[in-house]
């Protein structure tokens, strides 16, 4: 454990760009900070209708997904230098290293989505109009973390396996491939209206289901990325 | 020709800081070509200064990238201060130091970001050691690690290596960015910091006149094997260099060369001491002067091993055409 807690804080000061843990932190959480101010703005010039706060919204969220790009380029780009010799003298494992990475993203990815609930509990205050604010505030920061800890599960294991370029490009196309395959099976004679409302109801149902599946999702997809990224990347030449 | 350092000493059984025995990593391309590195074997017993010596591209690297675990063996065990490096990975590493022929930081990061990143990984780091390193060596913590010369680069990363009581420093190529009075003060540095016969040294490099001073032991690698791993002075009392006029080599003496160069000039040879009589007695008999005045002999350094054992194969048809 102590490897692993190691790792996790030489990803947060290499994730800084300067060797200092805090920094790194704040970069991450700033999209949430960001959004949480620019509402409080808002408010106070009065801006804050409702088409302004579901654009602000869509503009931290989308800040977040970029985050968590740069957050994967900041820690593997010293896979393409020689930085990554330090990974080679550290007294840590390879494998200690891989289950650092993931659990440092992880931990930061939750903080940040713990502050995406406290963004959007203030942002979507007036324009939720009645619905459960509890509910739509756990969905929303939910679904953003799911979305970053997916991401960063797809992305790992091409940056442990490819030179950073070529994973960029990979990973780029393996995004590509979402709205095709979306687009794809839009054509396709399938009921898809039913398929958006049984979503829709089991979103609606018990909290904790979609919460469950949720989490459950991420834990899979993060045990099947973290398996491959071990075998990856004890293989690497560093 | 490999000779092993002795065992015991005085009835005790030596303690070794490195062993390595019949490692091997071969690297294949897909055009044809590759590189093979072919059952080494050396020890480096505790207390003492081991330089690693050979051509460009003879497997120095590779050999120290093997024993970081840097890249995977093929072949072969490695013994790091008695333990195994690959299921104690991490009690083996707190052990190292490692300096590398460039630096291994993020060269975005100042000098007072290595600090907070390096002491909490070894229970023994010396916080007053490594400041007063950066002292010594006239680091400034404001600088970006970038921006530092190659020399203060190869410095950081030693006072690091210095400051967490690392049992076994593994060097590639540390003097290759130094002046000739920075490369005199690691030299004494490394002499200090065996001086308790508890520390040693592996260090890999170029300029064999520091190994010449400091080393204790000598490997030679060449295209990938050992040529010799043993007492510095064994191998350099072992070899001679015979230089002559270019009409001076007879093909009698061929098979008692270890190498040979020749130019218009002349030829210089690599004979080994015990067969430097064989060598002079052959030489051709309807030459007027006496052998012992027609050469010059001297005793052969590691360059003139390096250069004269290290040639292509193209050497060994130089060598046919003499015979001819």
């Amino acid at each position: 454990m102590k490897a692993i807690a190691e790792q996790i804080r030489l990803d947060m000061q290499r994730f800084s760009g300067a060797g200092r843990t805090w920094v790194g932190v704040l970069i991450f959480l700033s999209a949430p900070v960001i959004g949480i101010l620019l509402n409080l703005v808002m408010a106070l010039t009065g801006n804050d209708g409702d088409d302004a706060r579901t654009a602000l919204t869509g503009l931290v969220a989308g800040m977040g997904i970029g985050l968590i790009v740069g957050l994967v380029s900041g820690l593997f780009v010293d896979f393409s230098n020689a930085a990554i010799r330090l990974n080679g003298l550290l007294p840590i494992t390879r494998d200690h290293q891989v289950f650092g990475r993931y659990a440092a993203v992880s931990l930061l990815v939750l903080v940040q989505s713990c502050g995406y609930a406290i963004f959007y509990f203030c942002v979507a205050d007036s324009f939720l109009q009645g619905q459960d604010h509890w509910r739509a505030t756990v969905l929303f920061a939910l679904g953003l973390f799911m979305s970053e800890s997916l991401l960063f599960a797809v992305a790992a294991p091409l940056f442990y396996w490819l030179e950073m370029a070529k994973a960029v490009i990979a990973f780029l196309a393996l995004l590509g491939l979402v709205p095709i395959t979306a687009l794809v099976g839009s054509w396709l004679p399938f009921g898809w209206g039913a398929v958006w409302n049984s979503i829709m109801r089991f979103l609606t149902s018990d909290l904790w289901r979609p919460v469950l599946l949720g989490l459950a999702v991420i834990l899979a997809a993060d045990m099947v990325s973290i398996a491959i990224s071990r075998k990856v990347y004890a293989r690497k030449e560093i | 020709m490999c000779a092993s350092p002795v065992m015991t000493t005085s009835g005790e059984e030596v303690d070794y800081a490195l062993r390595v025995s019949d490692l091997g990593k071969s690297y294949a391309k897909a055009d044809g070509t590759g590189f093979r590195l072919h059952q080494v074997t050396m020890d480096l017993p505790m207390g003492y200064i081991m330089g690693l010596i050979g051509p460009n591209g003879a497997g120095k690297s590779t050999l120290i990238r093997l024993l970081l675990n840097m890249t995977r063996r093929d072949s072969g065990a490695i013994s790091i201060l008695g333990r195994d490096p690959l299921s104690q990975e991490e009690e083996v590493k707190a052990d190292l130091g490692v300096v590398f022929d460039s630096i291994y930081f993020p060269e975005a990061w100042k000098v007072k970001a290595v600090e907070p990143v390096m002491a909490p990984m070894y229970p023994s780091w010396d916080s007053d050691r490594y400041h007063d390193y950066l002292r010594r060596f006239g680091l400034l913590e404001n600088r970006k690690i970038g921006k530092l010369s190659r020399g203060m680069q190869m410095k950081l990363m030693l006072a690091v290596a210095l400051s967490h009581d690392a049992r076994l420093l593994i060097l590639d190529e540390p003097t290759s960015g130094l002046d000739v009075l920075a490369r005199d003060e690691l030299m004494d540095i490394l002499l200090d910091y065996i001086g308790d016969g508890c520390h040693s040294v592996l260090f890999s490099t170029h300029i064999t006149a520091d190994l010449e001073r400091v080393a204790d032991f000598v490997t030679y690698i060449n295209r990938g094997s050992v040529f010799y791993t043993g007492p510095k002075d064994e191998l350099m009392e072992a070899f001679q260099i015979v230089r002559g006029g270019p009409d001076d080599l007879a093909g009698g003496q061929m098979p008692h060369l270890m190498g040979l160069q020749r130019s218009a000039t002349g030829f210089e040879a690599l004979v080994p001491t015990e067969r430097l009589k064989d060598f002079l007695a052959s030489a051709s008999p309807t030459a007027m002067e006496p052998s012992e005045d027609r050469y010059l002999v001297e005793r052969a350094d590691f360059d003139n091993i390096i250069r004269l054992t290290a040639g292509p194969p193209a050497a060994a048809d130089k060598n046919k055409e003499v015979e001819s």
